[in-house]
């Protein structure tokens, strides 16, 4: 045998080596494939909640912040795919291992095997232990890292108005707060981290001990074999591996459990307005509009009080009212926004209720003061909405909202890009765009707010003039802030605390209706005449 | 920023409502479509399994029959 050695140490290293290099490739090959899987579970996540996200009614949105939303879609769901992918794979190399490894010891010399065992309970225990002290505390964390973000988030968006109200230094303050907490529950983290993993090893030591006390000694006196004892070592290194995974994954899963409650909880959402069972498409509409005995509630609080109106298909309704008297919760009754707590709409003879909210939403064209334009160009934020509008359907709509001019002065012209990393337009540009864009939707129903930004007089008279082109001809709804407005109007609506105080005409209601001539003469002619 | 910065008490941790184990099957069954690559993965993890098996057997044999009379001079 001794004259062989070189041969059987050349042919065992070149095993050792092809093992190896099979492990090495199956590694690839499982890391590459748990990857793809947990890449597209990411992928069908994400588009889950972007859909449920666009199809949750407007009271979801009203009591969700930003940002937490934010932390959902993005965050979360990197936590899931991790656990889809890597970490299963690690905690099932991991536990499988252990096992088999456990089975194989017990099987080469039992006592010794059953002495490095007695560190495995102890271990897996520890790790759990710690798995159940870090999950709820990583929930925490991630809550104060949605608080965080939004206090950020809040304030860039409020920044105008922090820098007005001279409130740099709460805000400053606010957020330090906000930092505090995050930094200690991190802290608290990272302690509990720091003390589990040295912990591990400690106690996955303590069997290396146990073998060389133990083995050493039997193999003295020759019940063992330097063979067996090196075995042993080399099944606990490749032990002490996945256990430290553990002590990693647990935490892991446990992040990942928070992460999918909270996917789960934004997917199990039902919304409160959505198609009825047996909605039917609403065809081709004319725009008379009834509202019968309409009451709608927010929470306890009740904002409209049996409300009735009728209104022809292309006639002008002007709402008038002061702050919080429901003007707006009118107008978002139209397009189901929100669902009237009592009573009904019909436009057409059909309630709103009975037929399906895509249908209904592609008819009626919404104008208001703070119109939001998307990242893209001058083209995508006219056509939004409007799939198939041609590039000449496009300007022809630009040109009557007067939108052309400044357009075609842009460097790009309709291909120049708007929004954060584009131009920057005025508050009159911005109206005239939405004014652009309900106009090639071509909406039989139109919701609108006049009011204008503050704009010197040409850009005024331009945006009265877009105005003039996209009412014309369809059933309006005007939140009046103007003369001209409730002048034309063929119904003005005065609003009371969620009551119509008063109906009709411009002329019937000066001489009957005294909160009218009061909105008119202090509010609206002053505004015309300040102006 | 230092850790005795702490003015305020820590929240007491909650446990979270639904349980773990509920949690991870839902999200396991987003693993369905992809099942084949899923599959694969794990057949793999398993062959190196059996790998990480048989070499601390195979480093064994080497020393105590492929060099067993070096061995006994140890």
């Amino acid at each position: 045998m001794e004259g062989n050695q070189p041969k059987v140490l050349t042919w065992s290293v070149l095993a050792l080596l092809g093992l190896t290099l099979i492990k090495g490739v199956l590694n690839y090959f499982e890391g590459t494939l748990s990857e793809v899987a947990s890449q597209n579970v990411a992928f069908d996540l994400r588009n889950a909640i972007q859909k449920k996200l666009t199809q949750l009614s407007f009271s979801f949105h009203d009591q969700s912040e930003t940002g937490e939303l934010l932390s959902r879609a993005v965050q979360d769901v990197e936590r899931i795919r991790f656990l889809t992918g890597r970490a299963t794979i690690r905690i099932l190399d991991g536990a499988l291992l252990l096992i088999v490894t456990a089975v194989v010891m017990l099987v080469m010399d039992w006592k010794l095997g059953l002495l490095v065992l007695v560190t495995m309970p102890v271990l897996v225990y520890r790790a759990l232990h710690f798995g159940s002290r870090f999950r709820p505390l990583s929930l925490l964390l991630q809550k104060q890292l949605v608080g965080l973000t939004t206090a950020v988030e809040q304030n860039l968006r409020g920044m105008r108005e922090v820098k007005a109200y001279v409130q740099e230094d709460a805000e400053i303050e606010r957020f330090d707060c906000e930092n505090d907490r995050w930094f200690e529950l991190s802290a608290r983290s990272a302690q509990l981290q720091a003390v589990n993993l040295p912990l591990l090893f400690l106690i996955a030591n303590m069997g290396t001990v146990a073998i060389i006390l133990y083995g050493g000694s039997q193999v003295i006196n020759g019940q063992l074999t330097i063979g067996q004892i090196i075995a042993f070592i080399t099944y606990l290194g490749q032990l002490i591996e996945p256990v430290r995974r553990l002590g990693m994954i647990i935490p892991a899963v446990a992040i990942a459990g928070s992460a999918a409650e909270r996917i789960f909880d934004t997917l199990d959402t039902v919304s409160e307005v959505r198609d009825e069972p047996g909605a039917v498409p609403l065809g081709e509409i004319k725009g008379d509009v009834v509202f019968e005995a309409v009451s709608f509630s927010y929470g306890a609080k009740k904002v409209l009080n049996n409300i009735d109106f009728t209104v022809s298909a292309g006639q002008t309704v002007a709402l008038l009212g002061s702050t919080g008297s429901g003007k707006s919760t009118i107008i978002s009754l139209i397009p189901r926004f929100y669902d009237p707590t009592e009573g009904r709409i019909l436009i057409d003879g059909y309630d709103i209720r009975k037929v399906t909210l895509h249908s209904l939403r592609s008819q009626i064209g919404i104008v208001m003061q703070d119109a939001t334009l998307f990242a893209g160009s001058f083209r995508e934020n006219i056509a939004f909405g409007s799939e198939t509008a041609t590039e000449a359907d496009i300007v022809s709509a630009a040109q009557a909202a007067q939108a052309h001019e400044f357009i075609i002065r842009s460097p790009q012209g309709y291909g120049t890009r708007i929004g954060e990393r584009g131009v920057t337009l005025s508050g009159g540009q911005r109206q005239r765009l939405a004014i652009a864009r309900a106009l090639l939707l071509d909406p039989e129903i139109l919701i609108l707010d006049d009011a204008t930004a503050s704009v010197d007089a040409e850009t005024e008279h331009l945006i009265q003039l877009a105005f003039q082109n996209l009412i014309r001809g369809r059933t309006t709804f005007v939140i009046a802030h103007r003369l001209s407005t409730v002048r034309n109007a063929d119904l003005i609506l005065v609003m009371e605390k969620g009551r119509i105080s008063a109906s009709g005409t411009h002329e019937t209601l000066l001489v009957s209706a005294r909160l009218y001539s009061e909105i008119y003469n202090r509010q609206l002619v002053r505004k015309e005449a300040l102006s | 920023m230092t850790a005795e910065k702490t003015a305020f008490p820590l929240p007491k941790i909650q446990p979270t409502s639904v349980p773990l184990f509920q949690l991870l099957w839902r999200v396991y069954g987003y693993l369905r479509p992809y099942w084949k690559q899923t599959v694969g993965a794990y057949a793999s993890l398993l062959v190196i399994l059996g790998l990480n098996t048989l070499i601390p057997q195979f480093i064994r044999w080497i020393i105590d029959t492929g060099w067993k009379e070096t061995s006994r001079r140890f």
